[in-house]
């Protein structure tokens, strides 16, 4: 009643979808990850052009623009000679404009974002102050009047241009910063909903996982608890089955022999004490009637050593099989010298086996290759192994009637005869056992015709020694 | 052998008629003298033994010199008439040959650790139950010696 499905296999190969799920989770948590961190990083460049750049650049225009104003009333100050005894200060500090600004505007050349051009222009104009600068001051030596009058004139637009670029460059910062702030805003947005997701993925696989991981390993456990329970009731039913075996046995010792006791000694009284009235055909009947019974009780008497086979628990021990061979040919002593066979056999093996059984194997074989011998031709019977791993493969050869190949396997069969029975007496029960001692001892025998009679082959377990030799 | 007339009588306490009329018939066939007499239940053993109900005449249940027992029958059964034989300390003495169709090993054992003097499974033909008959005779009534009824 166990279907196969139901027989829990080995939970790794049973189960790959554990695997899967971990692999599916691992490369899933892999990728979250990834995303999370390319986005930090993003965040982290925007910060940096956003808290950095920008900043620098607003910052290094706001400090042109200053420098650029204090040169300028410095150079006013100068021309209109409104404070003589700070002549060479003003001096000083409007040719050191092109070092104080030199600074700056590496910065914004470096880090401003927006147009390019405003750069190159901002750089020109600054160049072009810086010369107009040099020439006022060298003007001023010999025309201060004129140098007045370039100032006031050219100096207001110069300056003026050049405030409006550093304007336009410190708006343009400003704008940047408020722009990358806002892209900021939405790359931490999507980063927290990245890692929310990774979270709750995360969390949602290890919950699928582990309840999956638990119902499977839950049934699993029931499963392999149910096959056990399964066990354990083929196990009983199996003792059950073995112990009606036996009562079977005693049931058919006693009881199917009891009545058939009584139909031979009946018969048997018949036949004598009542012979006057039977006529010579009821004589005959009375006869075959008692012939008829007394095959039953063989055949009772067969069935039964044939059930008897292995039901009784026989020590498996290491048998050596040349004494095992002698002390059966010494039991067969008549049987083969009145047909003078001849038995040979090579140095056998030490086996494992039930000894009794491995001496009934043998005197069923060997008597069998008797039994079935020519009718003119002593019979010759040859015993050979052969190593097959870690059993030992015998085989028996004679040179008797043998047997044509179709019935190979028939021939084991229980009360299966070959031939008849006035030419060869028997219940046909004998290759049956010897195939239910080769298969207690967890081997095949198999029957071969040859070119002049039979060979048996079976195998046996090798003892240990015999098997490392 | 007059002087032991009365303790030559077989015993033989069986449910089946049937074997009762065969080992009657297989009695008569062999040259044994002996008078066989027949019970058949463990319990009428005992009503005979202690000379009770229907065998409450002395002429009826002559003193056995052996008793040839079954195992399988109903109510007493054999392994029960033999712990009551030899637990009575008048009958503790009396041959019980155990003949039964059992041949069971366990039967076997536990029979002689009751008590029983020789176990013999029911011959299958005629011939073997005469000649059996015979030999138990020969042995019992021959052979031995038995310790005289009152």
């Amino acid at each position: 009643m166990a279907s196969a499905a139901e027989n829990p296999a080995p939970m790794e190969a049973k189960e790959p979808w554990v695997a899967v799920g971990f692999l599916t989770l691992v490369i899933a948590l892999i990728a979250l990850g990834t995303i999370a961190v390319s986005n930090l990083r993003r965040l982290n460049g925007a910060t940096n052009r956003l808290y950095l750049h920008p900043f620098q650049v607003s910052n290094a225009a706001l400090n042109i623009r200053l420098a650029l104003s204090e040169s300028r009333l410095s150079m006013l100050a100068l021309v209109h000679h409104d404070e003589p005894q700070h002549e060479a200060a003003l001096r000083e500090a409007i040719q050191d404009l092109p070092r104080h600004v030199a600074h700056s505007a590496r910065i914004i050349e470096r880090h401003f974002l927006g147009d390019r051009a405003l750069v190159a222009q901002n750089k020109a104009a600054l160049a072009d102050w810086t010369r107009f600068q040099r020439a006022v001051l060298k003007l001023l030596e010999h025309d201060p009047q004129q140098a007045r009058i370039r100032v006031l004139s050219e100096g207001t637009s110069r300056y003026e241009k050049l405030a409006a670029i550093q304007d336009e460059i410190i708006a343009f910062a400003r704008r940047k910063a408020r722009a990358l702030l806002h892209e900021a805003d939405r790359i931490r947005a999507s980063s927290e909903a990245q890692l929310s997701l990774a979270f709750v993925i995360t969390v949602a696989f290890a919950v699928v996982t582990s309840a999956l991981v638990f119902f499977r390993t839950r049934r699993a456990t029931s499963a392999l608890a149910r096959s056990g329970l399964q066990l354990a009731q083929a196990n009983t039913e199996l003792l059950r089955s073995n112990e009606s075996l036996r009562r079977f046995a005693y049931v058919a010792s006693h009881d199917l022999r009891e009545p058939l006791r009584k139909i031979l000694n009946f018969g048997q009284l018949l036949a004598t004490e009542k012979s006057e009235q039977l006529d010579e055909e009821g004589a005959h009947y009375a006869q075959r009637m008692q012939d008829a019974a007394q095959r039953l009780d063989e055949l009772i008497v067969n069935l039964l050593s044939y059930s008897r086979v292995g039901s009784q628990s026989e020590q498996q021990v290491a048998v050596n099989l040349d004494r095992l061979l002698i002390e059966t040919t010494d039991d067969l002593a008549l049987m083969l010298e009145e047909s003078g066979a001849e038995l040979h056999w090579a140095d056998l093996p030490d086996v494992v086996g039930a000894p009794t059984q491995l001496k009934q194997l043998f005197q069923n074989l060997i008597s069998n290759a008797v039994k079935f011998r020519k009718a003119d031709t002593a019979p010759k019977i040859e015993i050979t192994w052969r190593r097959d791993r870690e059993r030992c493969v015998i085989s028996v050869s004679d040179n008797g009637i043998g047997f044509e190949a179709q019935y190979a396997e028939k021939i084991f069969g229980v009360f299966q005869r070959l031939h008849s029975r006035d030419l060869y007496p028997g219940t046909g029960i004998g290759l049956a056992i010897c195939q239910k001692i080769v298969e207690i001892h967890g081997g095949t025998i198999s029957a071969h015709a040859t070119l002049d009679g039979a060979r048996f082959e079976f195998d046996l377990p090798l003892a240990s020694e015999a098997r490392n030799a | 052998m007059p002087d032991r007339a009365q303790g030559s009588t077989i015993l033989m306490v069986d449910d089946d008629e049937d074997d009762r009329f065969l080992v009657k018939a297989a009695l008569t066939r062999s040259g044994v003298q002996h008078q066989l007499v027949c019970v058949e239940s463990g319990e009428a053993m005992i009503d005979y033994l202690l000379r009770r109900r229907r065998f409450a005449d002395p002429k009826s249940a002559p003193c056995p010199g052996i008793i040839l027992l079954d195992l399988n029958m109903p109510g007493m059964d054999g392994e029960h008439c033999l712990r009551e034989l030899r637990a009575h300390e008048d009958f503790k003495h009396i041959p019980v040959v155990i003949l039964t169709t059992s041949a069971a090993e366990t039967d076997v054992k536990r029979c002689y650790q009751l008590g029983a003097n020789s176990y013999v499974v029911k011959p299958l033909l005629m011939d073997t139950m005469v000649a059996a008959l015979e030999r138990i005779c020969e042995y019992w009534f021959g052979l031995v010696e038995l310790v005289p009824c009152d």
